[in-house]
């Protein structure tokens, strides 16, 4: 049967955008999750702290999640467990053909007008982060190891040295604790933490678990099992100092250095992605380059808070339940190919000083709505400083900020009035600057 | 008089507390920029609480467990106390969120709550598709999974996408 929307992911990306394109009119939709159960991610993020901006109170992930599913189930939106998508392609008359398969159907393709990418993003793996020594049993990513302590119920080690201070391994630091391991220090490259401030305190700080900033693993030891690995600090090219080695034994070796958008099928079928971000290129209705493919959470960038997720998905569904329900006009559309290609409908954004990237791309101010939402990463530890907005070098916006970090979500409202009053805008610059001028 | 600068955990903005008792024991809280804030100033310098969130075991299930939080923040002090009652908690099936799974954990006056529902019938179609698992009676289940996908419950989504 032809689908109006399939959503690859019944994560809360996915769940949401159910929910929101539902709720815009959209008739048939379908989400696919590969998982045996819908909320991602969610399942095995035991802790709290999820849900104060969306629901008011402090939540944890299975129950933000429950409350997603609550509401796909309430609303009857059709999805399938145990599936994983394997393929999407353009089929005639714009629609997408998404092929997928399960054990109870084996392989099978359906054909919708819509598509929205919600797949998520995964952890970055040993073998990309260029560490020597052996390869023995006894490191995992720290989602893995999140996934055995709360899910299957098992504890991967009992001396534990964590590399990467990201969000998971702050977690992970206070829950495998919980549970009886030493944790013996969180070493991090970067001269900051990649998590956010109130994981430090309650996951470190109330454990007393060492936090070494500016200090990488240099060697793993042990041929069967980790037996222990050696820390050394990192001088400001991230290279490591001779002399300040430090042996760690221990049996495990957590690695929580980041996380990649899962783009495989985006990338199949022509959606163009942004270094910056790993994710892809979108315009203000979060709409790729293909048109009526749109994307939304940590498979468009990666997100601090679930929050967020939830928001940008909403948008993200309703935007989709819009184009199928203006398929002719919206196929027209000019798309968004790069970050800043020079062209007639669309305004630019431009991630200046400071500014990693911004979400979305582009801006076409004919279908932005009264407030569009821009959202961005910095791309060091600032203090002080403004965030400026330029319309083709005019100065717009300048708001005081006392401090930016790299593993915060910020996020800027553009008023729709405020673009009118330049009528031939071409770019929109966002930078970092110290003085106020 | 006393002073301290702490971050709010309350949510992920982590704002900056000033938090400052004076000599007739009242005290003030700056940099929050909400009422939780305030109050987490208020405790956190005098009775530090935490919410406990972990797993229990499910009764029969072997290698099965549950989440769970403390239904209120628990003195920190304490926490050590009830991960070791928890230890030796264990959950029924079917087990719905807000479930009490332990009442008054470690003299704490608070209940542990699932966090998540969890059906039976999932959980065993789970372990039996882990081929390691693959024990008799694991497969007398099996048998009644069939039956039951067989009826035409599958378990495997929604029956209104046919």
């Amino acid at each position: 049967m032809r689908q109006d929307i399939i959503i690859i992911g019944g994560g809360p990306a996915g769940l949401a955008a159910a929910l929101a394109a539902k709720e815009a009119g959209a008739e048939q939709i379908l989400i696919l999750e590969r998982d045996r159960e819908l909320g991602g991610i969610l399942n095995q993020c035991i802790h709290n702290g999820f849900g104060l901006h969306t629901f008011k109170e402090e939540l944890t992930g299975p129950e933000y999640a429950a409350r997603y599913i609550a509401k796909v189930e309430q609303e009857k939106i059709p999805f399938l467990l145990e599936t994983i998508v394997i393929d999407i392609a353009k089929a005639e008359n714009g629609d997408k053909a998404v092929t997928a398969m399960n054990r109870e159907r084996g392989l099978f393709t359906i054909h919708t007008k819509a598509v929205i990418l919600a797949m998520g993003c995964r952890e970055r793996p040993r073998g990309a982060l260029n560490i020597p020594g052996f390869r023995p049993a006894g490191i995992y990513s720290a989602g893995t190891a999140q996934r055995y302590v709360n899910i299957e119920g098992r504890m991967p080690g009992k001396e534990v040295v964590i590399l990467g201070s990201g969000d998971i391994g702050l977690i992970m630091a206070r829950r495998m604790t919980l549970e009886g391991a030493k944790v013996k220090a969180v070493a991090e490259l970067m001269p900051y933490s990649g998590g956010l401030k109130r994981n430090i305190v309650q996951c470190l700080d109330d454990f007393g678990i060492p936090l070494k900033l500016s200090h990488t693993v240099v060697d793993i030891r042990g041929k069967k099992r980790v037996e222990g690995v050696t820390l050394a600090q990192v001088d400001e090219n991230k290279k490591p100092i001779a002399g300040t080695e430090e042996y760690i034994p221990c049996d495990t070796l957590l690695l929580s250095c980041g996380l990649l958008p899962e783009n495989e099928l985006s990338l199949n079928l022509g959606v163009s992605l942004n270094p910056a971000t790993s994710g892809p290129y979108v315009n203000e209705s979060l709409e790729t380059n293909i048109s009526g493919v749109f994307a939304c959470g940590n498979v468009l960038h990666v997100h601090d808070l679930v929050d967020y997720v939830s928001e940008e998905a909403a948008a993200a569904g309703k935007y989709a339940a819009a184009y199928v329900r203006e398929a002719a006009d919206s196929q027209t559309r000019e798309k968004t190919e790069t970050a800043c290609a020079g062209s007639e409908t669309q305004i630019c954004l431009e991630a200046a000083e400071g500014i990693r990237y911004t979400v979305p791309s582009t801006i076409s101010p004919s279908h932005m709505e009264d407030m569009q939402l821009v959202r961005f990463r910095v791309a060091d530890v600032y203090k002080e400083v403004f965030l400026k907005v330029y319309f083709d070098g005019k100065p717009v916006v300048s708001q005081k900020k006392r401090v930016l970090a790299p593993g915060e979500m910020e996020q800027l409202r553009l008023k729709k009035e405020q673009l009118q009053a330049f009528p031939d805008l071409k770019k929109i610059t966002i930078r970092i600057e110290k003085e106020a001028g | 008089m006393e002073k301290r600068e702490m971050i709010c955990i309350n949510c992920p903005l982590g704002c900056i507390l000033s938090v400052s008792r004076n000599e007739a024991g009242e005290v003030t809280v700056s940099g929050n920029t909400c009422p939780r804030g305030a109050e987490y100033g208020r405790t956190e310098l005098t009775a530090p609480k935490r919410v406990l969130t972990s797993t229990v075991r499910i009764q029969g299930e072997k290698g099965r467990v549950v989440p769970v939080k403390t239904a209120n923040p628990v003195p920190k002090e304490k926490i050590g106390d009830c991960m070791e009652a928890l230890k030796g908690a264990e959950a029924r099936l079917p087990v719905q969120i807000g479930d009490v799974v332990l009442e008054n954990v470690a003299g704490t006056g608070i209940a542990v709550v699932a966090t998540k529902g969890v059906e039976k019938e999932l959980i065993m179609k789970e372990l039996c598709s882990d081929i390691e698992e693959t024990e008799q009676w694991c497969s007398e289940i099996m048998e009644h999974v069939r039956e039951r996908i067989a009826q035409g419950n599958t378990l495997k989504g929604t029956g209104a996408y046919e």
